[in-house]
């Protein structure tokens, strides 16, 4: 039901506001439109805050207790949305490569799910993608809107290195690699793009909510 | 006059040579906050109250960059001496052969070698240098993101070659090492103040989770009169528990969520895995609780093999 929360606190760190047990699309507008408000809100003694599927969580600073803002964030989850109309999504463009080299899993994937590798390409690049999480690694996005015949559970083992880059799919989404790491997804090919620059002032490429597609490209 | 000479050539280019990077030695410090919602940990001292208390000894603020060795510590070289001062695990430490005691603050004298030995009990020893190490800041901190590879020194443990540079000395670092050196004595000087070091609790405190309502009986036994044994696969990320298996009561499917430091996950083997900071940030697995933040900095000195015992406070 919109505008329903329920507020726990992590240990004596962190408060967390979670908005459902389930994900859909009112709910992913309603975590970016509280994670504005919070970050409008600009309180002190939290040191971070951190959204995820259907939640948000206030991390505290060291030196301040879950009790120091838990009135200011009750309100602030309890008070009217404001941004649920101006969500300004960008709109990304994700170049992807399929060549043999990268595509480790796509011949699997297309044996068990029935179809030609060129097929399942094409479903990947008909999907339209958002920005549901960002987490596992810095700049490691979960994207949302895998078509439904490529969903399937992680792998029984994980490769101890997934090349950086790589795209992969586990559970209902899409990911890819911002480094080299082991990995228990399935990966479907490979992008040039950096995802993660700790140089930059604004280090990641991909921000929640961000709107992806994947275009073709051969090497 | 030595004192004077001694005092510019401390406050010169300074730096430290890496002669053995010892098994796993990394630049942290406080860690950063911040980039959790760009999958960023926060990384940062294990033991963050023994890396503060070495970098009080030398006049640094307590944010300043330190080495964290683990286990078996570095060799360093000191072409410029330095003031350094040694805190966390108990380890035997020698200068140019001479044993130095650690906890205190130490002048050491130009081109001499300091070797860190293996830990006598904990895990992770922290090295404090006057001026701190003054690697470059990356979102705000110079704390090292191993699983990214960066931060720190290029975002890696240190090893045989590597130069580190450190920065001015404070002025109350200055008044140290003009304190240690006044009676014109040879180098090191040792100050006779020493860091305390509280006692370590013996059970970790923790405050139960979203899914501690769901263990069974059983599981809540094991959890609270169990010792854990911490199992090789233990790492900064994160200390794996063996026991016996722990269970929910039913399977229940978690909408990914923000995770911290000290967060206590349940996978699906039914071992417990408590979260360090360079864990991701964030998880889908069951939560059956959260250490107390003033326990965090002693899950720093926990390694693999020791046996550890949980207690719930509510």
């Amino acid at each position: 039901m919109p505008g329903d929360y329920r507020i726990t606190k992590q240990g004596d760190g962190a408060i967390t506001i979670h908005l459902s047990d389930h994900r859909d699309a009112d709910v992913a507008r309603r975590i970016i439109d509280l994670l504005r408000r919070l970050d409008e809100a600009g309180i002190d003694r939290i040191a971070d805050i951190v959204p995820a599927l259907t939640s948000v969580t206030c991390v505290l600073r060291d030196d301040a207790d879950p009790d120091d803002i838990l009135p200011q964030v009750t309100r602030i989850a309890g008070g009217p949305a404001r941004f649920l109309k101006d969500l300004d999504e960008r709109r990304v463009e994700i170049p992807i490569c399929f060549e043999p080299e990268f595509q480790t899993d796509l011949e699997l994937i297309a044996r068990e799910v029935g179809l030609s590798v060129e097929d399942v390409i094409a479903l990947q690049l008909s999907a339209d993608y958002r920005v549901a999480m960002i987490g596992f690694l810095p700049g490691f996005p979960y994207l949302e809107g895998l078509p439904e015949q490529l969903s399937r559970p992680r792998r029984p083992t994980p490769r101890d290195r997934v090349p950086s880059g790589s795209v992969a799919i586990a559970g209902e989404y899409c990911g890819i690699y911002p480094v080299e790491s082991p990995g228990g997804w399935w990966i479907i090919g490979a992008t040039p793009l950096v995802l993660f620059d700790p140089f930059s002032t604004s280090p990641a490429f991909l921000s929640i909510g961000d709107r992806c597609r994947f275009r073709r490209i051969r090497n | 006059m030595a004192q004077i000479e001694h005092q510019g050539s401390l406050s010169s280019l300074m730096r430290i040579e890496i002669l053995r990077g010892g098994l796993l030695t990394t630049v942290q410090d406080r860690g950063r906050e911040g980039w959790r919602r760009y999958g960023v940990p926060r990384s940062g001292a294990l033991d963050l109250e023994e890396a503060v208390r070495a970098n009080f000894l030398v006049g640094n603020d307590p944010g300043d960059g330190v080495l964290e060795a683990t286990i078996d510590g570095p060799t360093l070289g000191f072409p410029n001496g330095g003031l350094i001062a040694i805190c966390g695990a108990d380890a035997v430490c020698s200068v140019n052969g001479m044993n130095i005691p650690t906890r205190h603050p130490v002048a050491l004298p130009p081109k001499c070698v300091l070797e860190i030995g293996r830990v006598r009990s904990g895990c992770r020893i922290y090295i404090a240098v006057a001026g701190g190490i003054d690697v470059p800041v990356l979102l705000g901190s110079r704390s090292t993101c191993l699983r990214a590879g960066f931060g720190g020194h290029e975002g890696r443990a240190l090893r045989s070659g590597d130069v580190l540079p450190v920065g001015s000395l404070s002025s109350r670092s200055l008044g140290i090492v003009n304190h240690l050196t006044s009676d014109g004595g040879a180098m090191p000087c040792v100050g006779n103040w020493r860091a305390m070091r509280p006692g370590r609790a013996s059970f970790i405190r923790f405050f139960r989770g979203e899914e501690y309502p769901l263990l069974d009986d059983e599981g809540r036994g094991i959890l609270n009169d169990q010792k854990f044994v911490v199992d090789r696969a233990s790492d900064r990320m994160g200390l794996r528990l063996r026991a016996r298996p722990i269970h929910l009561v039913r399977e229940v499917s978690i909408q990914s969520r923000a995770v911290l430091p000290g967060t206590i996950q349940l996978p699906p083997d039914g071992m417990p895995i408590i979260l360090l900071a360079d864990a991701g940030t964030t998880g889908g697995y069951p939560v059956i609780g959260y250490v107390m933040r003033n326990g965090l900095s002693d899950l720093g000195q926990i390694r693999e093999g020791e046996e550890v015992r949980m207690k719930d406070e509510g």
